[in-house]
């Protein structure tokens, strides 16, 4: 265990530009994107893009419509005119707005997180076989059981923590951006902009949230690995080409479909979110549930066989 | 002297091809192993078996463990550099270092850094694609010489490199890294290289062994003849396993024959290893033909 700190830095070094300098890339682009807006709303005054989206009925049963309205641009309402508009807007709807608004800050790189692990899995027990570089690594003393559980933790929680704090880092410039377009208007900073952002209780809530998805698609990632470990030639062939077959087989013998629900719920965070009707405490329960119990194994049987497939491996 | 590595019906098979041929050899502390051999003879294959880098049949002791139980126990003690190409692309200099430095016990940094600095190379920020064959082949060999193992096994160190590198590679090894405490074995099929600095010969082919010998009891095993031109006839007599001309006078090796019988057919002396690589191979190739 001594070790697992230089593996993952090693992990780190190989995969810089898709761990760090891409989410890097996106975080200055969303900063670029938020400056632009500011400055249409901000100095040209008149909302170009939405001006006309933005009517304010009170009460009634409209008012849902115009929460959907402002979810389109959420990041419009902090800005320029509509900042006093929507610091008139009921506390309930203003935390809505807020909370599009900062999650929609977070949405391009949670979806590029997606693919960056997913590649990273497949490719991670496989291009070193193929560039001779495994007869450099297995002549160091890392058992493969080691060098397996590395991997795993890398995008597993690495990863996943590199792109929590750049949205964190996002979610702050959000902020601190509204604050500072709010400076000289009259509303009221803290109950408008600040407490309605609850910002601490969003960080709090991602992280539990990632950890949640670590453990819920857990058995879509070993699978990938496991497939990566003992591959000889296009993994990503044999990650999809057997479960595709299963899947037919399941369908034509049985006139099932247990195992393509059970896929698509685990390969994507969002069938996660989709059994949750209620708030984070149900997170809990869906976790302790038979169903991701066996998961659990499974995803324990692969592991052992990626370190078993580690062990035989060489060079292709 | 202990034993650092015995090989005992050590067999490999890919499919139906069989790579190893129950191989047996021991390989005693201090000694310099050349395991040399064509290409395709089973080389590799050796090495990796006693690395634990893949599988075989049979019986394989290094420093007392079976490589295929506790492959990353065993690479505390055995340190392994293969020809040119395995270090990974993407790594830098100091990346190699600290990694190095953060998975081997017995690691000593400043001595790898010393021995980078009489290198071309300068900057540790610089990965291994952008170094030449040679300057890769020195960083992997600063950094295993920096380990202090009891056994350093080299696959085709050389190949790719040109004469100078070579020849400074053999020096260093020599001077710089080999202690007597220490067991080295190179696998190679330029054997004149390496042929002043080894204490041990194997000669492998078609995944035999076909020469098992101390350098220094070649002599009593093997002579060379330079046959006097009237004595061919008496001396074809005595079975030589190796003619060649030379000169216009022909040259004879001969195995477990006694010196003192062969001294009236001409001037002896004790065969090149490269002249024992070649006499052993085109033996094991008639007696084939023959057999067939």
């Amino acid at each position: 265990m001594k070790i697992l700190p230089i593996l993952l830095k090693r992990e780190f070094w190989e995969h810089r530009k898709t761990f760090f300098y891409l989410p890097l890339i996106i975080l200055v682009l969303s900063v670029i994107f938020l400056i632009a807006a500011v400055f249409t709303l901000q100095i040209a005054g008149e909302g170009i893009i939405i001006s006309g989206s933005i009517q304010i009925n009170e009460g009634g049963p409209e008012q849902r419509t115009e929460t959907n309205e402002y979810s389109n641009m959420p990041i419009n309402a902090l800005f320029g005119d509509q900042l006093t508009q929507f610091a008139a807007l009921e506390p309930k709807q203003r935390e809505a707005v807020l909370n599009t608004a900062y999650l929609l800050m977070a949405t391009p790189l949670v979806s590029v997180l997606w693919v960056v692990v997913f590649m990273y899995f497949l490719t991670c027990l496989y291009d070193d076989r193929k560039d001779r570089s495994i007869l450099f690594w297995k002549s160091m003393p890392v058992s493969d059981a080691m060098t397996v559980i590395s991997k795993l933790l890398t995008g597993l929680l690495l990863v996943p923590g590199i792109y929590l704090v750049v949205m964190m880092i996002l979610q702050l410039i959000l902020l601190l951006t509204s604050l500072m377009a709010a400076v000289g208007s009259s509303i009221d900073i803290w109950a408008t902009l600040i407490a309605p952002a609850q910002i601490v209780t969003r960080w709090i809530q991602m992280t539990a949230f990632f950890l949640f998805v670590a453990i819920w698609c857990l058995p879509i990632f070993a699978w990938v690995l496991f497939v990566s470990s003992w591959a000889r030639s296009v993994p990503l062939a044999w990650v999809i080409g057997i479960p595709f077959v299963l899947v037919i087989i399941e369908w034509l013998a049985l006139r099932g479909e247990l195992l393509r629900e059970f896929i698509a719920q685990h390969a994507f965070p969002g069938g996660f979110f989709s059994r949750l009707s209620g708030g984070i405490g149900e997170l809990y329960q869906q976790l302790l549930s038979l169903e991701v119990l066996l998961s659990l194994v499974l995803s324990a049987l692969l592991l052992y066989g990626a370190i078993y497939f580690r062990g035989k491996a060489d060079e292709l | 002297m202990s034993v650092v590595v015995q090989a005992q019906g050590v067999s490999k098979h890919y499919g139906g091809f069989a790579a190893l041929k129950d191989i047996n050899f021991t390989i005693r502390k201090g000694s310099i192993v050349g395991l040399i051999g064509p290409n395709g003879a089973g080389k590799t294959t050796t090495l990796k078996a006693l690395l634990g880098l893949t599988g075989f049949e049979g019986q394989l002791t290094v420093m007392g463990q079976d490589p295929r139980k506790g492959r990353h126990h065993i690479m505390e003690n055995v340190c392994f550099v293969a020809d040119v190409g395995i270090l990974p692309r993407w790594l830098s200099v100091g990346e190699a270092l600290d990694y190095v430095e953060g998975v081997h016990p017995r690691f000593n940094r400043s001595k790898a850094e010393a021995m980078l600095a009489e290198t071309q190379i300068r900057n540790h920020r610089q990965k291994v694609k952008q170094l030449s064959k040679g300057m890769v082949t020195q960083l992997h060999l600063a950094l295993v010489m920096a380990i202090d193992v009891e056994l350093l096994v080299l696959d085709e160190p050389t190949l790719g490199l040109d004469i100078l590198y070579r020849k400074a590679f053999y020096d260093r090894l020599l001077n710089d890294y080999f202690d007597h405490e220490t067991s080295i074995i190179i696998s190679t099929h330029q054997v004149e290289e390496i042929e002043s600095l080894l204490s041990h010969l194997l000669f492998i082919d078609q995944g035999s062994i076909v020469l098992d010998s101390a350098m220094d009891e070649l002599g009593n095993a093997f002579t060379e003849v330079l046959v006097e031109p009237d004595q061919v006839a008496a001396a074809e007599a005595q079975q030589p396993i190796h003619v060649r001309d030379l000169l216009g006078r022909k040259s004879m090796i001969f195995e477990g024959v006694n010196p003192a019988s062969l001294a009236r057919l001409g001037t002896l002396k004790i065969p090149s290893v490269a002249d024992l690589f070649v006499a052993k191979l085109q033996k094991k190739a008639g007696l084939e033909r023959g057999r067939s």
